[in-house]
């Protein structure tokens, strides 16, 4: 197992090289660069091409993906571009908010998906299976841009159960120490915060789950029913188990190995809905960050967003191989 | 019977989990905010703080409550008034201005302001070999050629007292005094600069206006206090805040649950809802924008003329101000906006008249029209809220003369790269801000040929415009500057080297507990100090 994972770790080297690539060709091939993205008034020619050279944007790209890439060697990525910040400080202080809302929604999205997925799959062809499977259908067919302004004028506006986006009430000091509202608020003991981080998080939180929701409910569902065909249910059954135990314990168990899957791919979507989310509901995450970077052409920006997240990506699908092998003792992973 | 009990279970933990929140959450909904604390919402985060050194409206937002400026706008208008500068005197051709600053000021670091720190506020943006030259490191999006010339037109500039401050110009710049209002010449205390270098002003602002800065959380909110020792009135509301809301409808709903007091960047929807919202005052004011549609003059068919005056005809603007921008807007007759000096309502601009349109085509050579492609972007700007509808209306319009008009469409950047390229050629969407209230930031900077490409992206050459915008920025009387102008913009509008669109209002919503609340054609947040929050 040791050696599956180190090999699997070794690989990435390879794919996150070829993730680095793909961007900053991407970023060099649309029109603009950071130094046209001057959008201020009285520039001239001039001043665009001294900043272009200032900032090796003159440079053949070989020679400007050489500057990036012994910079990301030692977790350089340069300057932002756009504000002169260091790239590793801008993301540092954008991450954290994104992987509170990523995790709340994941977590969100397992508890309906898999509860949807189960009731649909033992309800099979009854009502109560129609009506899930119709939700979800809603859940995977709305844009996070609509239900989470519906969600705020509803919940927020009209109910006033829910504060109108942002991370925290201005009022509360909370100290910082790993950027996540919720986690920093328990670490520091502080209870007025906790609440209001948590009401702040429900709602974006709740509008990223619905997508995902969707995919884990229908893997769940298709898996689940095919389990609850298996001899060994009927066995578990016949030997008098109860429900619980028989769809909970055996049925879902062997179940999983797919929707495991899913969840672990379901990240993907969950960091670029993240995108949409943070902007609907004003959280400062790499979200935001990235649409602004890339609108400004803030290459090194841009760059370190991607790879980071390239690698948080590969990161959860190598934690999703490694739990089949919990899931299911007969995977073995030993070359 | 098992199933139902694990449902029921579920849901009754939900709900538990859901309502413990309720009481707080309600009771944090519907509490008004403290009184003391005014909460500013915008579109983006700021750039930078450092105000000669970033350009984006953000930046200038936040800017123009920490700092002041040598001489500022008088409150709603471009109309240059004392600032940190009590008088001043223009002698020797308009070429020597000598400052009588005020007396008493102290910046937020406790610096005392005088004339020896206003040298070195210019210090820092003119002198190559001073250390802290703010120029010296790359990409600092700067208005200092702006406002003093490439090369600079600044001769010499010294304390000639303890309270007075004397600039030499090489030459008369009519501009100059107009530039030094803006939110983008602000006072920056030297010793800040020297104790944080000039990237550390642009996360450590520090001024001598009334509000102080407390912090930055990037991409959420700047908090800013009162400063105690403003030597204007003291500020009415103790906290400001400028929070960063990416999405329009949000920032709406924030400002009528009481979660914010004033949105700084409304869009045409939220302003056509705001018509109908009594949670929601809506503050309108001419700004200084122009729109339209630009063509370059140095290609077919556009070189020629008569074409651009037709294809002016063939555009209802008034349509355009009541359809497309929902009443906010007026229509242009001239390439300045009502609150710039000099503008007329006199000027004849473009009446609509299809069949003159018609006619002029036939007489320029195509009777049957042709084609071409209008190059538009997707991002809302301050002088063109809805640039796609222009584009669309722009389209219709023309087919109805035979001008058939494909659109493409990119992101504002792309689009920006592309029109200030030599290369640049045909209709694109055009528009501009302006940002010291002098006509000369329109109609030199778009339309003199020594602008080209950059600035003027229609490539213009007009030696007579030329000649009378040259003179006119030299000239030192106001009356004389008044007449000139009056002739530019005649005979630009006989060169039309745009549709012309229309003027668009500055729009902002507030809480209708916002006291004291002024726009400026600026559009910066000059004079928060006057600012209160009533019941």
């Amino acid at each position: 197992m040791a050696q599956y994972i180190a090999r699997r770790l070794l690989q990435t080297i390879p794919l996150l090289l070829g993730v680095t690539i793909v961007v900053f060709l991407g970023m060099h091939v649309i029109p603009g660069d950071a130094a046209s993205a001057m959008a201020g008034q009285g520039v001239t020619a001039a001043e665009i091409q001294h900043a272009r050279h200032e900032l090796h944007l003159d440079q053949p790209l070989p020679v400007q993906y050489w500057y990036f890439l012994t910079g990301a060697v030692h977790f350089d990525f340069g300057s932002s571009l756009r504000t002169h910040d260091s790239v590793m400080t801008d993301i540092g202080q954008a991450l954290p908010t994104t992987i509170q809302l990523t995790i709340a929604a994941l977590i969100l999205a397992i508890i309906i998906g898999m509860g949807v997925g189960v009731l649909a799959a033992t309800q099979r062809g009854k009502i109560t299976d129609t009506l899930a499977m119709s939700i979800v259908l809603v859940g995977v067919s709305m844009p996070v841009f609509w239900t989470g302004v519906l969600l705020l004028i509803y919940f927020g506006a009209t109910l006033g159960w829910f504060p109108i986006g942002g991370s925290l009430d201005n009022s509360i000091n909370l100290h910082t120490i790993t950027g996540m509202t919720v986690v920093d608020s328990i670490l520091t003991g502080n209870l007025p915060a906790l609440k209001s981080a948590l009401s702040h998080l429900v709602l974006p939180a709740f509008t990223l789950s619905l997508f995902p929701a969707a995919g884990i409910a229908r893997m769940t569902r298709t898996t689940m029913v095919e389990a609850l065909r298996q001899d060994y249910i009927r066995t578990a059954r016949a030997k008098g188990l109860g429900r619980l135990s028989v769809v909970w314990k055996h049925a879902l168990r062997n179940a999983l190995i797919p929707v495991v899957t899913v969840i672990g791919l379901q990240l993907g979507l969950l960091l670029s809905g993240a995108v949409l989310t943070e902007s609907v509901f004003a959280l400062p995450g790499i979200g935001q960050l990235i649409v602004t970077s890339i609108q400004a052409r803030d290459y090194p920006v841009v760059q370190g967003i991607v790879l980071i997240a390239a690698s948080l990506f590969v990161l959860v699908n190598l934690l999703v191989d490694i739990t089949y092998a919990y899931l299911n003792p007969r995977i073995q992973y030993n070359s | 019977m098992l199933r139902r009990a694990t449902l029921t279970l579920f849901l009754i933990a939900s709900l538990a989990v859901g309502t413990q929140w309720l009481p707080s959450t309600v009771a944090h909904a519907t509490r008004p905010a403290a009184a003391s604390t005014l909460t500013v919402d915008m579109a983006a985060d700021p750039v930078g703080l450092d105000p000669e050194a970033v350009e984006d409206n953000s930046s200038g937002f936040v800017m123009s409550t920490v700092y002041d400026e040598l001489v500022e706008y008088k409150p709603g208008t471009t109309n240059v008034g004392p600032g940190l500068a009590t008088s001043w005197k223009i002698t020797n051709g308009g070429k020597t201005y000598t400052f009588n600053l005020r007396h008493g000021v102290t910046f937020q670091d406790g610096t005392p302001y005088n004339a020896a720190a206003q040298v070195l506020v210019f210090k820092r943006q003119l002198d190559p070999k001073y250390p802290n030259y703010v120029m010296n490191e790359p990409n600092v999006q700067s208005y200092i050629p702006f406002t003093f010339g490439q090369p600079s037109f600044v001769k010499s500039y010294k304390a000639t007292g303890k309270y007075t401050f004397q600039v030499q110009l090489k030459q008369p710049f009519a501009p100059f005094l107009a530039s030094l209002a803006m939110v983008w010449e602000a006072v920056v205390s030297p010793t800040a600069v020297t104790k944080y270098g000039w990237k550390g002003i642009l996360n450590h602002p520090v001024g001598t206006g009334p509000y102080q800065f407390v912090s930055w959380q990037k991409n959420n909110k700047v908090v800013l206090k009162a400063f105690p020792h403003y030597w204007g009135p003291k500020p009415r509301v103790q906290n400001l805040i400028f929070q960063v809301v990416p999405e329009g409808s949000t920032r709406v709903l924030q400002v009528e649950q009481g979660q914010a007091q004033i949105d700084a960047d409304v869009t045409t929807q939220d302003y056509q809802s705001a018509l109908h919202n009594s949670k929601v005052k809506i503050y309108t004011q001419p700004g200084e924008t122009i729109n339209g549609v630009g063509m370059t003059v140095n290609v077919k068919p556009f070189n020629n003329k008569l074409v651009r005056q037709a294809l002016n005809y063939a555009v209802n603007r008034s349509a355009l101000a009541t359809g497309l921008f929902k009443g906010l807007a007026q229509p242009m007759n001239s390439f300045l906006p009502p609150p710039i000096w000099s503008w007329s309502k006199s000027i004849k601009g473009y009446p609509y008249n299809v069949a003159k349109a018609k006619k002029l085509l036939k007489e320029a050579g195509y009777p049957h029209g042709f084609s071409t492609t209008l190059l538009a972007y997707t991002n809302p700007r301050g002088y063109d809220p809805n640039p796609e509808g222009l584009a669309l209306a722009v389209q219709q319009e023309l087919k109805a003369i035979g001008v058939k008009v494909t659109i493409k469409n990119i992101d504002f950047t792309s689009y920006l790269n592309t029109i200030r390229s030599p290369k640049n050629k045909g209709m694109y969407l055009d528009g501009w801000s302006g940002d010291n209230g002098d006509p000369d930031d329109f109609l030199y900077e778009m339309f003199a040929s020594a602008m080209i490409p950059v600035g003027n992206t229609n490539h213009l050459r007009d030696a007579k415009l030329d000649s009378l915008l040259n003179q006119a920025r030299h000239a030192q009387k106001q009356s004389t500057r008044v007449r000139l102008y009056h002739r530019a913009q005649v005979v630009l509008n006989d060169d039309a080297p745009w549709i012309m669109g229309d003027y668009v209002k500055q729009v902002r919503l507030a809480s209708p507990s916002v006291r004291g609340f002024r726009l400026n054609p600026a559009q910066m947040f000059f004079n928060m100090q006057n600012v209160s929050l009533g019941s």
